[in-house]
């Protein structure tokens, strides 16, 4: 039997002569997950678009059950049997998820009903075995909840081949593992699925068989079982990724963030921080560990003055920074990467030079506050060059880049600024193997030249390769504090305070 | 001084006054609905005005009159559409060049067809008629106010529901305040996004048809140059209230009829000076905003103080 769907030597130039995708082939098989592998820009999310018809192939072939098809529109896709999952959400907020449900669905009806729509909508879900609140508007659902939502739009739509496009990139890890339960469960109901991914772990755990993409070409398919993380990590990025680092054991002089006893509630009255104390040094990482919504979060934005809190006091290099402007904060030495890359770490539509100069830019102003062009661009193309951006041009906007390179653009930005205290919000979230590697090397070579950094993330293994100290949240508290210089926590370990197991003495107040 | 203000025939020029705007308002609504910033609202009615008077004048039927009026409406707005949505030129400057093109375009038209630069009275048109209401116009005080209006204003009403009707209760209701709000959403779910669009615009050159025709063949009974004066910027203010909503939309509407028509009446019947009067309806919708504004910045502090 041919398989459900073939791609034969498909290619996609894009306009600007820019070749993302060469020859690509693979085929995928009715009834498994079939994992697409590849680092930033490796071009997975133009043959995926291509795929679902929302960019034009520039040539080759496309096969779906034996038959050749050529989608104009996503909606010729859609009538084969495709359906996709964006990695933003194509949801409106402001209607209920049944309207979501059933937007642009072809009926004879003129009028809506509101409640055959959330009937119907229940019906599917309950199908399914998904559970979501139909009555709800988008805008107030969680994440997780919208995921859910998208996967019974395009399956109610009667997807056969369903793409999901780094679906977990912004779930919890609780939520995740309840997205491949129901992943699992559809394959077994008889849905082909098309997983993007660049967590080995997670592509290990769910898929059948992997298709490695690499620089725009194909680097064959594998049955998962065949092969280790390893060996997909040297496929993809043709390299072993090790993430043992070479860590010179420093010892620190002089303290330069301390944190006193900083509590902090919500709108809802939720205690989010419960007197949180800490102190961060020079020359050392020091890692916040802690399930997803544990405090780590809050603490990150107290410190960087995006929420007030309630109580307690920050000081940084001898200042009081309780009540300081975010502005000032940066002036006194703090640079921050924020998780979020998209919403608070870069400005979208502005081009890579001016993405690396924002909160630095008194430095290229001169006294009438008028920007020095020249120095501009000088720094910037320095800063590409040092920090490995691919990009075509210092002016090109920043959102055109790949996720790993924006991140590398931000993180040149904030490690030029001289800051002596880095904080640093999940840096390598939804960035590839490679760039990750890069990320943490800069990360260690900053350490050594004497900075603070802290280090939020939900990657286990990024913290215990990079942390001197690991101070585990639990509930709004630090439960324990460990050492990690000379012998490594153990995961088991750090596990057990995480989920509030253990408490280590003295730490609970 | 303010006696008038319980006078029925003071409430019938409210609604008399509040029609223009309130017809302007709700095409603005349903742009925004659409996602859609039309600033060509002001010349459409413009053009639609003309266009009714000069065809109802030629053939001597209101009903062709009107006919040629929507259909102009709807033609300009097209134009409006072709430009930013399949040309991609930018939406304010269009809608800038329809307004200045119907200031222009009208005065010259005008001139060549009636001789005259400032109005039509060389021609005869016909007219929209006032309708007295069987029943309620017998009935003291309210008959007096609601019945007695021009066709158009009570056309208005139908509309205001209509288009409210339309846009929470039915699919195409639906499709277009999904494309207004997330395009991106609504092309993935196979909405074909400009056909929505155009549709929108269609109805929008359909109110603002009518509410330059209600202004040339209702309020007055021929053109004259600029005679929309504002109404359709002020509507995009009106909008901005309402946020799409075309009953908020009525509502800022009406506002506005009454501070208007309370200026006339004060210019009658007070001794105030003339400048400050005309400065009146200004001021009134100003402090109204202000208040609708300390309201909303009201809550939003509640549920920040809610923090802490």
């Amino acid at each position: 039997m041919a398989p459900i769907l073939e791609v034969r030597n498909l290619t996609k130039i894009y306009e600007g002569g820019v070749l993302a995708n060469h020859e690509i082939n693979f085929s995928v098989e009715e009834g498994e997950i079939h994992a697409l592998v590849g680092e930033n820009g490796a071009g997975k999310s133009t043959l995926m678009k291509m795929l679902y018809g929302m960019e034009s192939v520039t040539s080759g072939q496309i096969f779906i059950r034996g038959k050749e098809v050529k989608f104009a529109s996503s909606k010729e896709a859609i009538a084969e049997g495709i359906g996709m999952v964006h990695q933003h959400f194509m949801l409106v907020d402001s209607l209920t998820g049944a309207e979501n449900m059933m937007l642009g669905i072809k009926e004879s009806r003129f009028l809506t009903d509101k409640k055959d729509d959330i009937r119907v909508t229940e019906e599917v879900a309950a199908q399914y075995n998904f559970e979501i609140d139909a009555a709800r508007r988008v805008r107030d659902m969680s994440v997780g909840m919208k995921q859910k939502l998208e996967i019974l739009k395009i399956l109610y739509r009667g997807a056969k081949i369903l793409i999901l496009d780094e679906p977990t990139a912004v779930l919890t890890p609780q939520e995740t593992e309840e997205l491949f339960e129901r992943l699992v469960s559809l394959k077994e109901k008889g849905m082909t699925i098309i997983f993007i991914s660049h967590k080995l772990k997670e592509v290990k755990q769910i898929s059948d068989r992997i298709t490695i993409l690499k620089g725009g070409r194909t680097g064959g398919t594998y049955c998962t079982a065949d092969v280790t993380e390893e060996e997909i990590s040297r496929l993809m990025v043709g390299r072993v990724i090790s993430n043992d680092y070479d860590k010179k054991p420093l010892s620190p002089e002089r303290e330069l963030l301390r944190v006193e006893d900083v509590s902090y509630r919500d709108k809802f009255q939720v205690t989010k921080l419960d007197h949180v104390s800490f102190t961060l040094n020079d020359k050392e990482i020091v890692g916040i560990a802690g399930v997803d919504g544990n405090g780590q979060s809050e603490l990150i934005s107290v410190i960087t003055a995006e929420l007030r809190m309630g109580s307690g006091r920050i000081v940084l290099k001898d200042c009081d920074i309780s009540h300081a402007s975010i502005g000032k904060i940066r002036n006194i030495g703090l640079s921050y990467i924020p998780e979020d890359r998209m919403r608070n770490g870069c400005a979208a539509p502005m081009s890579v030079e001016e993405n690396m100069i924002v909160s630095n830019i008194d430095t290229f102003a001169s006294k009438m506050k008028i920007i020095d062009k020249k120095k501009v661009r000088e720094h910037s193309r320095r800063l590409i060059k040092e920090f490995l951006v691919k990009t075509p041009s210092e002016r090109q906007s920043i959102k055109s880049l790949s996720g790993g390179n924006i991140q590398k653009a931000i993180v040149a930005r904030e490690f030029s600024a001289g800051s002596d205290v880095l904080i640093l919000d999940q840096p390598t979230r939804g960035v590839d193997v490679g760039a990750i590697s890069f990320i943490h090397s800069k990360i260690l070579e900053m350490r050594e030249n004497g900075n603070g950094i802290l280090l939020v993330s939900a990657d286990l293994n990024e913290l215990l390769s990079l942390s001197d100290r690991i101070l585990v949240m639990h509930k709004g508290k630090i439960v324990a504090s460990l050492d990690n210089r000379t012998e490594r926590v153990s995961e088991e370990e750090l596990g057990l305070y995480m989920l509030g197991i253990k408490t280590q003495e003295g730490m609970a107040v | 001084m303010l006696s008038f203000l319980v006078s029925p025939s003071f409430w019938a020029s409210v609604l008399a006054s509040t029609t223009p705007v309130l017809l302007a308002t709700l095409a603005a609504n349903i742009m925004t609905k659409a996602g859609i910033f039309n600033l060509g609202i002001e010349g459409t009615m413009l053009i639609c005005a003309l266009g009714g008077v000069l065809a109802s004048g030629f053939t001597g039927s209101l009903f062709i009159g009107m006919l040629v009026g929507v259909l102009l409406g709807i033609l300009v707005s097209f134009v409006l559409g072709y430009f930013i949505l399949v040309m991609n030129a930018p939406m304010n400057s269009c809608g800038v060049a329809i307004n200045l093109a119907a200031t222009g375009g009208t005065v010259f038209i005008l001139a060549m067809v009636c001789g005259s630069k400032n109005n039509s009275s060389s021609l005869v048109s016909a007219y929209f008629p006032n309708v007295a209401i069987p029943l309620l116009k017998d009935i003291p005080v309210v008959g007096q106010i609601l019945s007695g209006q021009n066709a158009v204003t009570y056309l208005s009403w139908i509309f205001v529901a209509a288009t409210y009707f339309l846009l929470y209760h039915t699919k195409l209701g639906l499709n277009i305040r999904a494309v207004g709000e997330n395009e991106a959403a609504a092309k993935s779910a196979g909405i074909n996004v400009l056909r929505i669009k155009f549709i929108a615009l269609a109805m929008c050159g359909l109110f603002c048809a009518f509410g330059g025709m209600y202004l040339s063949m209702g309020a007055l009974h021929g053109f004259t140059a600029g005679m929309v004066s504002g109404r359709g910027f002020l509507s995009l203010a009106m909008d901005a209230i309402a946020q799409g909503n075309p009953l908020i939309g009525c509502a800022s509407s009406f506002l506005y009829g009454f501070s208007n028509t309370i200026t006339v009446y004060l210019q009658l019947y007070s001794q105030l000076d003339l400048q400050l009067i005309s400065a009146f309806p200004y001021v009134f919708i100003l402090v109204v905003l202000m208040f609708i504004q300390l309201g909303r910045s009201r809550i939003e502090k509640k549920k920040q103080r809610a923090q802490f």
